[in-house]
């Protein structure tokens, strides 16, 4: 079986969310729902010299992330219905529409917030690696969207080989929690980012409820 | 968010309350019935009805939280990794047994063998329902939720509704048996749930970044709903304490027990509510900073 | 009668996984459409068509692909050309042409025209027919023309939507068709640096094609956000590639923006207003450490020191002089500039050893610092340390100033405009002095073309613009003018939505989307191709293109043949694009061609970037430039004989603004506010997108050093005064801002409450009508205010 997976450079990602736009627009997502999100990562403090001139010490940068299609996914152990599942000829973890039922376990239990509930419909939705796209040979939407060209995507072990091994920075949760197919070219500030105690500074831009 | 957990709360409380006072009126009043082989008072026989109905309520909640309730029975789908699949099948296992049950105390009355199979039965899925349920939380990537607090906490709810219920029925019958042992457990559940907190707020100070959050949160966000849970507990503690001291072998004594055993509901009621909110509210997931 | 409803989105159905309809079934009910009835022209009626992304004020120009299907648009994507070579790259849309279907098919645009009814500004109108409100706009025009003259006609600037053909343009032919309007010149963009940028060069083409900046060793962003706003399609790509080749980018912004954070080495926070003051200060060390070109002033500039002051001024304070204190004691030391700039000393003395030492170096401006109290300041200021360090006319180098590109800029407007009988012109941003006092203004306040007017402007004629009431000055100030129907005595909104300025209309006409018309677009400031811009659906409701409006108007005035000669839009997009072929791209395909085959795009592809100034460097006698001198004028003479010294130097120089952290202004009102461009508008254009509003809320943004003293916590309420102004809004807590300064980002559209506070968050309440002294430019920037929590 293969494993695709998403790079995403956050050394020049300048958090436009065209990415975040483009997916909508394909999958026609109302306000609230995002299957790719942009967070900035950003925290630190400024310390005035006498003279009157200012020293930042922050640390900042921004992560696009939408579903790492986890090779462990937590989101398909926790979905009561087995609607949630592993796509067995790429890896990609799907959603059958008719079996999920709406119970929004899988939106707690995924630590990347991938999951996203469609009132309308009362069931849960998700990025689906515009697989459709694939099928014809274009890239996914917000692969192509990107307009630094930041965002990568193909077989995991291809990307790591490609761009490295990075699969999580401040603040992201523990990879070895669900080992998402993600690989990221870190930010060099990501480096000081707890010191400087960078948290989410978007969070009302890419909570979804 | 509040108004989207309402049906949970709803459902985990009244589950909670169902299997409480099941599990109490087995040990506190069915149980020494067996035993001294004595009859059982009639107005007893409302309690399993009163607790079957608790779980029926709580099923209709779980339904509001569903997005397609039409298509809740696919939720036996996942038993081999879901918590929620084996806390749903654990859900009907104890409706059946404690549906069972309550049919037996009105058209079987004289099978008291089969009967307490079947409460016993009913009282162990209860427990492993609970269980269940807080191992639906714990196994969350929320730290808030990731500790043995889960299930102590939900242990407490149920053994504190129960009891409270159990108590105030029998007060206001005027009934004498086990009054005493409820009231204890209710005194011991409570002071529990107070000495817990200060551990809980350290856990969550210790655990992590997320888990610092939903304390912020906590104390913060929700500083009102916590400081008056936190009044409910000690209120509902001394109204407790009165009972404890107070119950003899004396039914008139016992009648003037009533407001304080009313006072007493109302408060662990409100505080097992406010409690719940907080649980849901302070949901905060790993990595989000 | 009612003011408009702002109506909800009516929810649409998410599509989950590989459905097939990709139609939202809503659209099609709201805009009356019927399935099939989208078949325009010899488009395909279904399916990918490559189109221009609708062209408004944002720097981009970019290529879409949208999917058509029962007449609309069901989806966008953007180029995919196979090729994404640097030298013609993709032109990737950004997040605002992406959202596009909800600006189209959003439920507030204008349907029908209509006409006002209760008070001007007000906001409450009634629906009328189009032949009702064209012969209302005859009518109107004629009287007022026939009785103040056409100077009393005004078409102020307005970029809410314009393209070749789309926009103001069409409405500017049709007045000088009927004996002209009064003009305008400069714009709310980019006032002082077109204005002294050719003081030192004699010319606005400074720049080079963007090729050339994989050539340069060390860039210099200065109050330069392309990751933010655009400044061409593919800039930040362009920077981000430049990094990879070697060239360090050090940006210096009084926020450290989404540009500082994903293309630059260093963020060096700078307060704002006083970036001449770290230019002069950068000179001074580089002039003591001589990491100065000597060899290049002394060929190629005039009055960098006493050796080499023009004739006539050899008494006047040299640059040197200035740099070093020789005449007015104040050396111009990183020590002296810290305290103003709140940098610390040792970092601009860093940094100028850098600019000095690595070559080839950028050196580029943004154009926000320009649209400040001194604006004209740091533009020259700029373009001097480029020359004293011989970045001028050489790879990887940059002259800095406007920068516009050699070798035929794109940025021009080809729609024959016809010429203006009218002679008189006067600054855009003094337009509202022209309505209150325009007969008594005259060259001091930047009136050209006639020594006086001969009346007050009388008929506005706003076309896609909202800078009549949101993107101008004071919004209190000007909704009062604008309110005095004896001022203004008919005012037309041109536009596709109730715009802030829309509420103050006499009579409001709808235009249709770029999508529902013909059109065609260039590069924005770079990139040399020509994008079509074909009608893919059919324009909404009864609105009509901005072409179609004016022509309906041109046959109610009696002038239709001579304004349409007899082309629709379509025509008028044939002839434009096949014009190229003979004035900048001889080997285009034929209009006709490019329809056919669906490319949408034709480019250029740029093999050997084109550099400003090549010749002069290596020859300045034979190529001198347009200067008086013909040299670089780190002096200007001319300058100098307007004879405001105090405003106006020669040289360029450090001037504390009239508003403050410095001046006594400062006491009531201690912070700094910018107005940044906000990544999900085009200055106004888009505020009202609920994907772009729920992407990037209007917040105002302050650092908690600020905060936390006026007891306000992150998400709390404030609001943001001055004198001339309230406006309202959640706050955000970022580090991301020096302290002392708030950002309000510009655009968001004025929506007072009963007390007149702006609970939209338009920084424009708070902003000052005064003019900057030699551009007569927008100092929208310089304002103090202070901010405060609110329940």
């Amino acid at each position: 079986m293969s494993q695709y997976g998403f790079y995403i450079d956050s050394s020049c990602c300048s958090g436009c969310k065209t990415c975040q736009v483009a997916c909508k627009d394909k999958n026609d997502l109302d306000q609230g729902m995002m299957w790719r999100r942009v967070y900035e990562v950003s925290g630190g403090s400024w310390e005035q010299r006498p003279n009157g001139g200012w020293n930042p010490q922050i640390s900042t940068y921004n992560l696009s992330i939408a579903c790492n299609h986890c090779e462990d996914p937590a989101c398909v152990d926790a979905c009561p219905t087995k609607a949630l599942y592993k796509d067995s000829e790429k890896g990609f973890v799907l959603i059958d529409p008719e079996k999920c039922v709406g119970c929004r376990y899988c939106e707690w239990a995924c630590p990347y917030g991938a999951l996203q509930y469609n009132e309308d419909l009362g069931i849960m939705t998700k990025c689906d690696f515009c697989k459709d796209y694939l099928e014809v040979g274009n890239e996914p939407s917000c692969v192509s969207s990107c307009p630094l060209r930041a965002i990568d995507y193909g077989e995991l072990s291809e990307l790591q080989e490609k761009y490295g091994l990075v699969s999580q920075v401040h603040p992201m949760p523990d990879p070895k929690l669900t080992k998402p197919s993600l690989v990221i070219g870190p930010h060099r500030e990501s480096e000081t980012a707890k010191i400087n105690k960078a948290r989410i500074a978007n969070l009302e831009e890419v909570k979804n409820d | 968010m509040i108004s989207k957990d309402i049906p949970l709360i709803g459902f985990t409380l009244f589950c909670q309350l169902s299997v409480g006072t099941l599990i109490l009126y087995n040990l506190i009043i069915f149980l020494p019935t067996f035993r001294n082989k004595s009859h059982l008072p009639s107005h007893f026989k409302a309690i399993p009805v009163l607790a079957f109905a608790f779980a029926i309520i709580a099923v209709l909640f779980s339904v509001f939280h569903l997005g397609r309730p039409v298509k809740a029975v696919l939720t036996l789908e996942n038993m081999s990794s879901s918590w929620l699949s084996r806390e749903i099948f654990m859900m009907m296992i104890y409706l059946f047994f404690s549906g069972l049950f309550t049919l037996f105390i009105f058209v079987m009355s004289g099978w008291k063998r089969l009967m307490l199979v079947m409460l016993n039965l009913a009282t162990i899925s209860g427990i492993i329902l609970i269980f269940f349920m807080s191992r639906i939380y714990s196994s969350m990537p929320i730290p808030a939720w990731q500790s043995l607090f889960n299930f102590l906490n939900f242990a407490a709810t149920t053994l504190a509704t129960g009891g409270i219920l159990l108590l105030l029925i029998q007060i206001q019958s005027g009934s004498l048996s086990g009054q005493q042992s409820l009231a204890w457990i209710l005194g011991i559940v409570l002071l529990l749930e107070i000495l817990f907190i200060p551990i809980f707020l350290s856990y969550l100070d210790q655990n992590s970044h997320a888990s610092q959050l939903s304390l912020k949160l906590l104390l913060e966000d929700y500083t009102l709903i916590f400081y008056f849970r936190l009044g409910f507990q000690l209120l509902s503690l001394g109204l407790i304490s009165i009972a404890i001291v107070n119950i003899r072998s004396d039914t008139d004594r016992c009648k003037r027990l009533l407001w304080p055993v009313i006072g007493g509901t109302f408060f662990i009621f409100l505080n097992e509510i406010f409690g719940r909110i907080l649980f849901y509210a302070i949901e905060v997931p790993l990595g989000s900073l | 009668m009612k003011p408009l409803d702002r109506r909800k989105f009516i929810k649409t159905s998410g599509l989950i996984g590989g459905s097939v309809s990709l139609v939202p079934g809503f659209a099609a009910d709201l805009f009356g459409l019927t399935p099939g009835q989208a078949v325009i022209g010899d488009l395909p009626s279904e399916g990918w068509i490559r189109v221009g992304c609708p062209a408004h004020n944002c720097g981009g120009r970019c290529l879409l692909k949208v999917w058509v299907k029962d007449g609309l648009i069901a989806r966008i994507e953007t180029d995919d050309r196979p090729t994404d070579d640097l030298s013609d790259p993709q032109l990737r849309a950004c997040v605002r042409g992406r959202a596009y279907r909800r600006r189209q098919y959003h439920p507030d645009r204008l349907r029908f025209p209509m006409k006002r009814v209760g008070k001007r500004g007000e906001g409450y109108f009634e629906r009328i027919s189009w032949t009702e409100a064209l012969s209302l706009m005859a009518k109107k025009l004629t009287e007022i023309r026939n009785k103040y003259g056409n100077e009393a006609l005004y078409i102020p600037y307005g970029t809410g939507s314009y393209s070749q053909t789309n926009g103001r343009w069409p409405a500017v032919r049709l007045l000088n068709i009927l004996g002209g309007s009064l003009k305008y010149y400069n714009s709310y963009s980019w006032a002082c640096i077109s204005k002294a940028t050719p003081t030192v060069f004699g010319t606005g083409i400074t720049g080079n094609q963007r090729q050339d900046w994989l050539n340069s060793k060390f860039i210099l962003m200065w109050g330069w956000n392309p990751a933010e706003m655009r400044d061409g399609t593919n800039t930040e790509y362009f920077l981000k590639k430049a990094r990879e080749r070697g060239a360090r980018i050090v940006c210096i912004d009084p926020r450290k923006t989404m540009s500082a954070v994903a293309l630059a080495d260093e963020w060096i926070p700078i307060r704002p207003g006083t970036e001449t003051a770290m230019m002069s200060a950068m000179a001074y060390v580089m002039i003591q450490e001589n990491l100065i070109d000597r060899e290049f002033i002394k060929t190629h500039c005039i009055g960098f020191d006493n050796s080499q002051m023009p004739d006539g001024y050899e008494e006047d304070e040299s640059y040197s002089d200035y740099i070093l204190g020789t005449i007015d004691n104040i050396p111009k030391t990183p020590e002296w500039a810290e305290a103003i700039t709140g940098i610390p000393s040792e970092t601009i003395a860093r940094i100028a050893r850098q600019y000095g030492s690595i070559k080839p170096a950028m050196l580029y401006q943004g154009y926000g610092m320009q649209r400040r109290a001194y604006g004209e300041q740091p533009v020259r200021g700029g373009c001097v340390l480029a020359a004293i360090t011989g970045n001028i006319g050489i790879h990887g180098g940059w002259a800095s100033g406007i920068a516009h590109q050699p070798g035929g800029t794109p940025f021009w407007n080809i729609f024959p405009m016809k010429k203006n009988p009218v002679k008189a012109a006067i600054p855009t941003f003094l337009w509202s002095e022209a309505v209150i006092r325009g007969t008594e203004l005259s060259a001091k306040e930047g009136l050209s073309g006639v020594d006086q007017l001969s009346t007050n402007i009388k008929f506005i004629w706003a076309v896609a613009s909202n800078a009549l009431i949101n993107q101008h000055s004071n919004i209190n100030r000007t909704a009062k003018i604008l309110e005095d129907e004896s001022k203004v005595e008919f005012l037309v909104v041109q536009d596709q939505f109730l715009t802030p300025t829309g509420k103050f209309a006499d009579l409001l006409l709808p235009a249709c989307m770029q999508f529902e018309t013909w059109g065609l677009e260039d590069g924005w400031k770079y990139g040399d191709e020509v994008i079509l811009m074909p009608q893919v659906v059919k324009p909404a409701f009864e609105s009509r293109s901005d072409y179609r409006i004016c022509a309906d108007l041109a046959r109610e005035m009696g002038v239709y043949e001579e304004f349409t000669e007899e082309l629709d839009e379509r025509g008028w997009t044939k002839k434009l694009w096949n014009s190229y072929k003979s004035n900048r791209f001889p080997d285009i395909p034929d209009f006709e061609q490019v329809v056919k085959s669906n490319q949408g795009v034709y480019s250029l592809p740029v093999h050997e970037p084109k550099i400003s100034f090549e010749n002069f460097a290596k020859d300045p006698v034979k190529y001198p430039l347009k200067t008086p001198s013909g040299k670089i004028e780190i002096f200007s003479p001319a300058l100098k004989e307007l004879g405001q010294a105090d405003e106006i130097p020669p040289i360029p120089k450090y001037i504390q603004e009239w508003e403050s952290p410095f001046g006594p202004e400062k006491d009531r009102f201690p912070l700094q506010a910018i107005g940044p461009h906000y990544m999900g508008r085009v200055h106004s254009t888009f505020d009202n997108v609920d994907w772009l509003q729920e992407a990037f809320p209007q917040r105002i943004f302050i650092n908690p050093i600020d905060a936390e003293p006026r007891g306000i916590k992150e998400g709390d309420n404030v609001v943001a005064f001055n004198d001339r102004g309230k406006l309202k809004l959640p706050c955000r807590f970022t580090q991301r801002i020096l302290p002392g300064v708030v950002s309000i980002p510009q655009g968001a559209w004025w929506e007072p409450d009963k007390k007149q506070v702006d609970i939209g968050g338009s920084i424009n309440v708070l902003t000052s009508e005064k003019w900057t002294p030699l551009a007569f430019g927008n100092a929208q920037h310089t304002i103090m205010v202070d901010i405060k929590r609110v329940r």
